[in-house]
């Protein structure tokens, strides 16, 4: 018998006692066992509890489908992110407006697949070799890099003037492009002629953007080993 | 009860979970009676059966991955019974308009005692219960009707068990004067 504490409280059995007790047939045993008693009759709420029950189990149905939509939906949206993603920076690169780094990155990778985008000195936001103008020679508008200005002329040099490029093509290497200094002229964007043979040529540039250079070319190495 | 036997609850609830109606009526009628009771303790027979039921549909929202055996279903539907009772006393207090309308009815104490003496009528037993003070009422009632041990009614009750303890002993004292009689031995 464990009594509490305070000396003041039943022992744990007392009650079990009480009700097991056959002897005891004390009036308070009783009312114990009366409100404790077994029930044959019809619960009351027993129709309400079933029909939650019955929508509870049409519900499992019903909820696979929703989950399969709302997946449905989320692949979707995460495919389309995906492609808005990997679609504007393919544009950014091609438009040259991703930075140095970046761009020689972007240049490399790109180039593997077939797709040319201009080297990270290749917009200088002029174009003083007067081989290849462009019916806007000024840098885009606001410096925004969505457009750009050169025809694409992949390993052709050209020397007629031509019409603006189509805005989807991508300049080549050399050409005028839009800015990626927003309007300003770059630090180190010396005017150069470019051979237009598609391939990237090596602008005199100062130590500072060889280091970057070399440095976006052994990123861009670690990139290709990493997609191999 | 078929219910009762741990080879036969599992079965039952394994059926219920998988929408068997019938075993769901089983597991209802074992187990639907201590939550009313306990409920009439606490609000009134009337307010007991509304509660009830809500208590029910609220745990039919987990009744699908419920795991244990049936006291554990019974005192896991009496701890969502006393939330929606606490929820209806709130409700009751914000709108004290509505306290009328729930005020339990009382019967005459030889009534009582004469219905108690034949262990027939269950509610006339929970009419005496009632009596009691509230906290002393709700562990008896936990302790006899919904047959949980001391630790688990301090849990629900937020009391500790010696406090359990204490509330079970004057409570049934005072239901043995209620009935006329002394205290079995060892209360």
């Amino acid at each position: 018998m464990s009594r509490s504490p305070e000396g003041s409280g039943p022992d744990d059995d007392v009650l079990g006692r009480l009700l097991r007790t056959p002897d005891d047939a004390s009036r308070l045993r009783a009312l114990l066992a009366a409100a404790a008693a077994e029930t044959t009759a019809p619960a009351p709420g027993e129709a309400a509890a079933l029909a939650a029950y019955r929508e509870l189990v049409q519900e499992p149905a019903g909820i696979p489908s929703l989950t399969r939509r709302r997946q449905a939906r989320l692949a979707v949206a995460a495919i389309s992110s995906v492609v808005v993603l990997v679609g504007g920076g393919v544009a950014a690169a091609a438009g040259g407006a991703l930075p140095d780094g970046a761009q020689q990155v972007a240049k490399t990778v790109l180039g593997a697949v077939g797709v040319h985008v201009p080297g990270p000195t290749s917009s200088s936001g002029s174009n003083d070799n007067g081989s290849e103008p462009t019916s806007d020679a000024s840098p885009t508008r606001g410096g925004e890099a969505t457009e750009p200005a050169a025809p694409v002329h992949h390993g052709q040099p050209t020397t007629t003037p031509e019409p603006k490029a189509h805005p989807s093509t991508p300049p080549t290497p050399g050409n005028s492009g839009p800015s990626r200094h927003h309007g300003n002229p770059a630090p180190h964007a010396t005017p150069h002629p470019t051979p237009h043979h598609g391939k990237p040529t090596t602008p005199p540039v100062t130590s500072h953007r060889q280091a970057t250079s070399a440095h976006a070319r052994k990123l861009a190495r670690l990139v290709m080993q990493a997609r191999r | 009860m078929d219910v009762q036997s741990p080879p036969t609850w599992a079965a039952t609830l394994t059926a219920a979970q998988g929408g068997d109606e019938t075993a769901f009526t089983a597991i209802f009628r074992a187990l639907n009676p201590a939550v009313v009771r306990y409920l009439t303790v606490l609000c009134g027979r009337t307010a007991a059966e509304d509660l009830a039921a809500e208590t029910w549909v609220a745990a039919l929202r987990g009744f699908a991955s419920f795991t244990g055996d049936e006291r554990s279903l019974r005192a896991w539907l009496i701890t969502i019974a006393r939330a929606r009772w606490v929820d209806a006393v709130r409700a009751q207090t914000r709108r004290p308009e509505l306290v009328t309308d729930t005020a339990p009815e009382v019967v005459g104490p030889d009534d009582v005692v004469g219905a108690v003496e034949t262990a027939e009528a269950t509610d006339a037993a929970l009419e005496l219960i009632r009596r009691l003070p509230d906290d002393q009422a709700e562990v008896i009632t936990l302790r006899v009707v919904g047959q949980l041990e001391v630790a688990e009614v301090a849990e629900l009750t937020g009391k500790t068990a010696n406090h359990v303890r204490v509330l079970t002993h004057r409570g049934l004292r005072r239901l043995a004067d209620l009935l006329g009689e002394k205290p079995p031995e060892g209360l």
